[in-house]
This record gives structure tokens, sequence and C-alpha cells, in this order.
């Protein structure tokens, strides 16, 4: 049995698989137009491997993995996962098309297949994933095995695959894997916030501080305690000359809603802690500009979507008539009161980026 | 088609028993199922599209599968028979007990026909509850076999699609429709059937008012309209009536009241889906004597009582991960269980 702290990590890590499992579904279903081909092989790398990780036996790993997989996503589920994912890619591609030369960070990247989309498209970027180790290890398990994935990180020719079968050779296996352009690094984030800061600053090596760097957050820093959360991002900001930031978080908006979200969760054993300590978008605006010195854009997935102001919306028309053609969605009540509790939020710091003028943002940055 | 029936015949007290009397409710078995439909279909074959009932009732909005919010209610607004029921539908999907809710409100309507009334609602539909749980539902709990869902989808198709109460207030489940001008073109319908891609039948069952409009509009849900002030004076000059109750959109407060009264939205599952932290109600009409001078600013008609209430604490007791729902005959061994256990049901978010 693992000790609470050990529990809670386990948990965090296993919203990873609730992140794959989603995008899985929606996937198949025809949400991101061709299907994401680099999914299959992290699926399939958890499902070999979860048996090895810890707290988990083979039979709770085939059980867990069975619930993940087996049942079909509600349609408003599939439709929030399809907007967090271009919603961020937007982001992402804008920014790099902006820059001759900068890199992406993505934190808490798991199971995420961004990177690999991301590399494949363009060549002025190097791209960074940190995780916990045991994700890490899961990913570059993926990446060994499978050529496709070691194409788009430009890994060299003839690497050695490895294969696990022990949680002993998990838990020994070296979790790192860097090529030129691509690096997937094990580290506990907490310690930019927590431990010795030359420490951490040494687990970022393969960044090259001077570059404009685009820090990912996708449901990761929600996690953490108030603390970290802003020593997370403060440990940033000061050891990057150029950062910006993209930020997808829940919010409790202090309503019914979000009372139910904290019971659901702690329920599950997951305590989003920064989800009621900054419940609003203005409480977030005020932590980053006031806090820590970005300017910072901020909007809902609800307005991205089109569903609360029209003029909010970041989807084309032709975009919406698409997904709007795949899966019916009976009502729409429910997905926008959902979809007003995720907060988007581009920051950015001795930087001046162009494109979030393009975007449509419910709060503009009062420094800039 | 015959159906051939065991002796003794139904016992509807003893279904009742199983369904209220235990922690949780116990399933009734495939073929007690079969005969309650059998039976229902073969009184709703004699109901008209609109049924016609009296004050005093109390008028029930979406429940979709809240199975304890729906015992809930009856312990707040009182049990059948000692108060009358009209439900507007949607009693199935989202929620963890759509078969229980369906299997109790089928048992009461043939115990208390007379007290009982259920209109059909968008979700009483075989391509909408394929997909939005009820379908699955009946999957898991009758351990793989879909014939509970055939035979409930079958007798959503003889449900009526509307209620006239004192002949002065119409309810409906979703709303009005651009093609329906009098209750008489509901009444000449052909509903023994599917719900429609679209006609009166599709749109009864899928509009929503939208107080921001005057006229009908195409709806965001893709099914049904948007319709406005002047369709609704319109609509109720033409029959007569003073209000539509309806449901179907859900609301924070449990009820939303537009347009002085005329039209209202009750909504009865709190907590929706667990997760959306709403209030919900149900509406007692005790008459409708009263002179029909329009006052304003009035949410409701003289004579009507809007019963808010909360989510039932039941509920936090089964959406605990691990805690399943019982099946029949209930597989306890640990190699059935470990084989084919149901994973745990959590409410979703984006993690």
């Amino acid at each position: 049995m693992l000790l609470p702290t050990a529990r809670q990590d386990k948990l965090v890590r296993a919203t990873d698989l609730d992140a794959l499992s989603c995008k899985v579904c929606a996937s198949t279903k025809g949400y991101f137009g061709e299907k994401d081909r680099f999914l299959a092989p992290l699926v399939a790398s958890y499902k070999s491997n979860l048996q090895f990780c810890d707290g988990y036996t083979a039979l709770s790993a085939e059980r867990t993995l069975r619930a993940a997989f087996s049942t079909a996503k509600f349609p408003l589920i599939n439709r929030g996962t399809f907007l967090r994912t271009r919603a961020l890619d937007m982001v992402v591609d804008r920014f790099v098309l902006e820059q001759k030369k900068c890199q992406v960070l993505a934190l808490g990247g798991g199971s995420d297949t961004r990177a690999f989309r991301v590399l494949e498209k363009y060549s002025q970027v190097k791209y960074m994933e940190v995780d916990f180790p045991e994700l890490v290890k899961i990913k570059k398990l993926a990446i060994l095995k499978l050529e496709i994935l070691q194409a788009a990180v430009g890994a060299n020719e003839g690497i050695d695959l490895i294969e696990v079968t022990s949680k002993e050779e998990l838990r020994d296996m070296y979790s790192d894997f860097v090529t030129e352009r691509y690096a997937l690094v094990g580290f506990d984030l907490r310690l930019c916030s927590k431990g010795d800061k030359a420490q951490a600053a040494a687990a970022f090596l393969f960044l090259d501080p001077s570059l404009p760097t685009l820090i990912i957050s996708e449901c990761v820093l929600c996690y953490l305690s108030p603390g970290d959360f802003v020593g997370v991002l403060r440990f940033f900001g000061d050891f990057l000359e150029h950062p910006s930031l993209i930020l997808f978080d829940p919010m409790s908006l202090g309503d019914g809603f979000g009372h139910s979200m904290v019971s659901n969760l702690s329920n599950r054993g997951i305590d989003l802690q920064t989800f009621q300590t900054f419940p609003t978008l203005e409480s977030r605006q005020a932590l980053l500009e006031e806090q820590l010195g970005f300017s910072a854009y901020l909007t809902d997935m609800a307005a991205v979507g089109g569903f609360s102001v029209p003029d909010l919306n970041w989807l084309s028309q032709e975009e919406v008539q698409r997904i709007s053609s795949l899966e019916m969605m009976d009502e729409v009540e429910e997905i926008t009161l959902m979809l007003r509790h995720y907060s988007l939020i581009y920051g950015e710091k001795n930087q001046r980026a162009h494109f979030p003028e393009e975007l449509q943002w419910k709060l503009q940055p009062k420094y800039k | 088609m015959t159906v051939s029936f065991l002796v003794p015949t139904l016992d509807l007290d003893y279904c009742l028993e199983q369904l209220l009397d235990h922690k949780p409710p116990r399933l009734l078995p495939e073929d007690t199922v079969h005969q309650l439909c059998h039976l229902l279909k073969t009184q709703l074959l004699s109901a008209p599209n609109i049924i016609s009932l009296a004050t005093p009732c109390t008028v029930v909005g979406d429940i979709h599968g809240q199975y304890h919010d729906l015992l809930e209610i009856f312990r707040i607004g009182g049990a059948p028979p000692t108060t009358n029921y009209v439900f507007l539908g949607d009693y199935v999907d989202r929620g963890y007990y759509s078969v229980e809710t369906i299997t109790l409100l089928v048992a009461l309507k043939l115990r208390y026909p007379s007290r009982v009334a259920l209109i059909r609602g968008n979700h009483e539909s075989r391509t909408i509850t394929t997909n939005y749980g009820f379908y699955t539902e009946v999957l898991n709990k009758y351990s793989g076999s879909l014939k509970v869902w055939n035979y409930f989808t079958d007798l959503f198709d003889y449900l009526p699609l509307g209620a006239t109460i004192d002949g002065t207030i119409f309810a409906t489940h979703g709303g009005l429709s651009p093609s329906c001008q009098k209750l008489d073109q509901v009444r000449v319908i052909d509903r023994f059937k599917e719900i429609p891609h679209d006609g009166v039948m599709a749109d009864l069952v899928w509009s929503d008012p939208d107080p921001d409009i005057t006229d009908f509009k195409l709806s965001p849900r893709g099914a049904g309209y948007l319709f406005g002030r002047d369709v609704m004076d319109k609509f109720c000059h033409e029959n007569d009536l003073v209000q539509l109750v309806r449901a179907h959109q859900l609301c924070n407060e449990g009820f939303v009241s537009y347009w002085n009264g005329k039209c209202l939205t009750i909504w009865s599952a709190p907590n929706y889906c667990y997760r959306c932290g709403n209030l919900a109600s149900v509406l007692e009409i005790s008459h409708s004597n009263y002179a029909l001078k329009e006052r304003k600013d009035q949410t409701f008609l003289p004579g009507q009582y809007c019963n808010v209430f909360d989510a039932s604490p039941e509920n936090t007791e089964d959406t605990h991960e691990g805690r399943s729902v019982n099946g029949i005959g209930g597989a306890t061994d640990i190699l059935t269980t470990s084989l084919y256990e149901r994973p745990g049901r959590h409410v979703e978010y984006f993690l």
C-alpha cells in the first residue's frame, strides 16, 4: 500500500491516463480531422507498462486500462477535449511562427502528443517535456519502440529498444531521452519551487535561457499547492529571459458547479489546491501580473468554443460546422457551464508577441 | 406480437417493493419488465396524444436517471396516489439509475393509472438513449442483454406528447412548433413511432423558449426551434390557454419563468449529472381559478407553488469510486467480479 503523499502523486499521474483516454476517444470520432497517429503507440506503452508502475499490480493495471479505454465518452467531453487541444495548438503554432528560433517547454507533458506534432511541423523550434519519472519512462519506452516517434523527435538511427518486464526494471531504467531538438526529462516540478534552485536549473540545461520560450501547462499546475504554483512560475520567470506561458486550469467561480467539482474530485482523492484559491479569471490575472510580473491575456473555454459570448469564439464557422456534424450535442447548457470553469491564460514577460492581439480574450493585460 | 403470461400474473405491489424497499433498489427480471411494458403499451394505445388532466396535480420535469432524487421528489411532494403527478419526460440517460427510474415510473403508472401521467421527452428515443447512457446502463445491469432497452424504447413510442391541465395549461416536454398553431394539429398526429428528425412531434420535445426574440429561430441543439414572446402569446390565444409548462432545459435555480409566468420551465434533476451543482423543482398546481387579468411581475400563476429542492444526500453514497450498483442475481464471487467488474463510476471532468 502506498503512503498518503505517494498515493496523492499516483492519482495525479493517473490523470494523464484520463487525459489520454479522452484524446483517444475524440481522435477516433474524428474531432482532430485526421486521426492522431502518435496516440496509438502511447496507448500501447501504457498497456504494456502500467503494471510495472508504483502502486499497480497486473490485475489492477488491467482494470484501470479497461475502465479508461472501454467506454466511449459523452459528446460534451469529446467536444471539450477537442477544444482544449485545439486552443493550445493554436497558441503554440502562432507563437512558433512568429519566432526565428524558439523553445517550447511542456510541463507535465505525460502522454501528450503535441511534441511530436510540433517537431514534425516546424524546424525552428526545440521542444522539452518534463513529468514524473514514471510517466516519462512510459513515453520513452513508446519512442524507443516505434520509428514514427523516433523520426518525429529526430532520434539517431539504431537506438536500442528497451523492453521492461518487471517493476525493478522500470524503477532502475534511466528516464531521460535527449536528441538535438527534443528532450524528455523525468523531474518533479515541485523542486523548482521548494528545492535548490541551482539543482533545478540543472534539469533544464537543454534549454537556452536567452531564446523565447513558451511554457505549456495543460491541467498540470492545478495539482500543485498555491505556494508551488507561484514558486514554479516564479522560477521560470527568473530562469528564462523571455518566458511566455500558456496555462489551462480549472477554476471554481464560487458556484454550485465549483462546489460539486471539489467534492467529486476529493472523493476520487484528487485535490485541486488552486481551484478555489484563484477562483476567477480576475484573481488569476492579479496573480500573474501583480505577483509574478507577466502581462496576461485571459479567457475561458466556453468563450473559446463559442458557447457564451459569440465574439470571443476562436473557431471558424467551418470548424464549428465540422465538429457539430460529428456528434449531436443534445443540449448546450451543461457544456457551457462546465467550460466556463476552465481558464485559458497566455502570459509573457520581456516579450511582446503579436499573435495574442489576433485572438479573442475576455481580459486584456493591465500592464504591457 | 403475443406474450405468454405465466401464472401467477404480475404483482405490481411486489415490483414496487423490490424498487422502493431495498438499498440499492433491486432490478426487476427481464420477463417482468417485458410484462410491465406490454401492459402499459396496451393501456396507452387508447390514450390521446394530448391527455386531459385536472388540478390538483404536481408537474415534474427532467429526471435523467437520478433515482434517489426521484424518491426525494416523492418525499417533498407526496407519493402517489396521495399526490397526482404529471411527468414531462427525460426519465433516462446521464444519471446512473435510468433503469430503476423508468421501471419505478412504469410500475407506478400501472398501479395508480389515474394518479400518474407520463409524457414523452426527447430522451425517450432509441437514437438518443444509445449515446447518452441508458443503452450502456442496460447492457451493464442486465449482463450484456439488451432486451430491457428494447422493451422500454418500444414503450416510449406509445407515450403521449402533451397534457392539458384544467383545459387551460398546456404541458409538454420541449415547446412550440412553427408547424403547429392549434392543439388539434397535435391530436391528429400518429405518435406511435420513433421521434422524427423534424416536424411537429420533434419540435414538441426539442424546442426552447427564448426571451430575447419574438418569433421562431433555429435551435442550437440541432433539432426543434427557439420560440419567442409573440409566438407564445398567439399560441395561448388560439388555444384558450393561460400558460405553457415545460422542462428540457437545465435551470440553476430549478425553474425559469418567462413572460410573467406564461412560460415556465421546471427542471427536476438537482446537481445534474452529479456535477452541475444546480437546484431542482416541481410545480404544485392546486387550482386554476383566477381572473385572467394579467398581473405584472408574476413568476407563477395564482394557485401554483414551485417547490425547490436540493440533491438527495443519498447520491453521495453512490458516486464513490468502486461502489458498484447491484446486478440481477448478484455475481459476488471474486473471479466473476475481477473478470467482469464494471468500471467504477466517475463524474467526468477535464483533468
